[in-house]
């Protein structure tokens, strides 16, 4: 079970993703859920209504046996497919900044143990994918994406622009990592004299001392 | 869906975007209680309707419903306060009791007198944290142990507040924006956490012989 931190705020606001839901009996006093606006609200809900709610109360709904629940677009067919292939590639923070979140949710809830599966192999795919990105620990970048792409940067400022809220948190992390290292690093230098370039070695020179 | 239980997300919302905290939200806080008396008199209401002891499933599932969307209310609405409350403590360990006017102006009434109280309570264990001890230990000081007494300080801007501190053991020290002076560790460490002085980093190169 997707550990449930009563107080978490981020868990508070990845529940409010819409999702659709159809109810097996009448609610009374339901008819608010209608998308519908104005007087002509009716006031109760009828059987087999679909309607946009929020997760967190189709969850409880689900769990109590009330309402059935459709999977939201964000996770259909396609997109777990391009996620399977090339998770690096979905631009995940555009369809929902807390997507792998309310995925793991939604795959529990639903019993869907492929969903599951396919979200975890592709979190952990982008995070390796982000951490080669940002930090090398003083070390030249060396990252799949720039080599497989003939333009680094701009895959790079891609994939960098379409982070959820968790993986921008791990990216923040990183490069606050790395300055700290710099810093580290940096603490033992002192300042040294650079040689001068009017001091040239001739030629011959260079050669005898070789010789 | 309406605007039924989104009112305590803004809350939230708020608070995530905030650089420090914003400014206590009373309007929408009292608007979302509110929202939870009228779905508890609804389900009153509801209820009151059958009076068999078998619950219609309607019945039975609006009431689910509506208390649903209560408890979603109230776990903002608390969620909320403690993020808040979180924060404030954060305050006495990180910038003392010097806390800057701007910050105490976004608090509520009942959270500066938490914060007063908390202050208090973290003195009186300071002081009475073993029976009979003759020194307060000071929890909030730096935890690391210093290498040199004295550190080398730049003032970054004026303040009229601290022209002139008298210090325990150095006598009067005239701080003036810009200044870079070598002072005791001791007597500039809140200054140091509250940010109105930065600590100057000295290279290793001045040490004659490269410190070895």
């Amino acid at each position: 079970m997707p550990c449930a931190d009563y107080w978490d705020i981020d868990e508070i606001l990845a529940e409010e993703q819409d999702v659709v839901i159809k109810t097996f009996h009448d609610v009374a006093g339901g008819g608010f859920l209608y998308p519908c606006t104005g007087a002509a609200k009716p006031r109760d809900l009828k059987e087999g209504a679909k309607v946009v709610v929020p997760y967190w109360l189709a969850q409880k709904l689900v769990r109590r046996n009330a309402v059935e629940l459709d999977l939201p677009v964000i996770f259909d067919e396609a997109t777990q497919e391009t996620l399977q292939t090339d998770p690096a590639v979905c631009r995940l923070g555009e369809k929902s900044r807390y997507y792998f979140e309310v995925g793991l949710k939604l795959a529990y809830l639903t019993k869907n143990f492929k969903l599951q599966e396919i979200l975890v192999n592709a979190y952990i795919q982008r995070y390796h994918d982000l951490m080669t990105l940002s930090s090398g620990m003083g070390e030249a970048n060396r990252s799949s994406i720039r080599k497989a792409v003939p333009s680094p940067s701009n895959a790079k400022s891609q994939f960098l622009s379409s982070l959820t809220a968790l993986e921008e948190d791990m990216h923040r992390g990183a490069r606050e990592a790395e300055d700290q290292y710099q810093r580290w690093t940096g603490s033992f230098s002192c300042w040294q004299l650079e040689p001068s370039h009017i001091a040239e070695v001739p030629a011959f020179k260079r050669a005898r001392a070789g010789a | 869906m309406s605007l039924h239980g989104r009112k305590a997300v803004q809350l939230l919302q708020d608070l995530k975007r905030a650089r420090w905290l914003p400014p206590f939200n009373d309007k929408v806080v009292k608007e979302v209680a509110e929202e939870i008396n009228n779905d508890s008199k609804e389900m009153e209401r509801l209820a009151e309707q059958d009076s068999d002891e078998q619950l219609e499933p309607e019945l039975l599932v609006a009431l689910y419903l509506y208390d649903d969307i209560m408890e979603r209310n109230k776990r903002c609405l608390l969620a909320y306060l403690n993020a808040r409350l979180d924060v404030i403590e954060q305050l006495r360990w990180e910038v003392g009791r010097m806390v800057p006017e701007e910050k105490l102006q976004k608090l509520h009434e009942a959270e500066k007198q938490y914060l007063t109280n908390y202050n208090n309570s973290l003195d009186k264990y300071m002081k009475r944290y073993v029976p009979n001890c003759k020194h307060p230990l000071d929890l909030t000081a730096n935890s690391e142990a210093p290498e040199d007494t004295n550190i080398q300080v730049r003032m970054l801007r004026d303040d009229p507040q601290l022209d002139g501190i008298v210090s325990n053991d150095s006598g009067l020290l005239r701080l003036r924006g810009g200044c870079q002076m070598m002072v005791k560790r001791s007597d500039v460490e809140h200054l140091l956490r509250s940010g109105k002085v930065q600590q100057v980093k000295t290279c290793r190169g001045d040490v004659v012989g490269g410190g070895f």
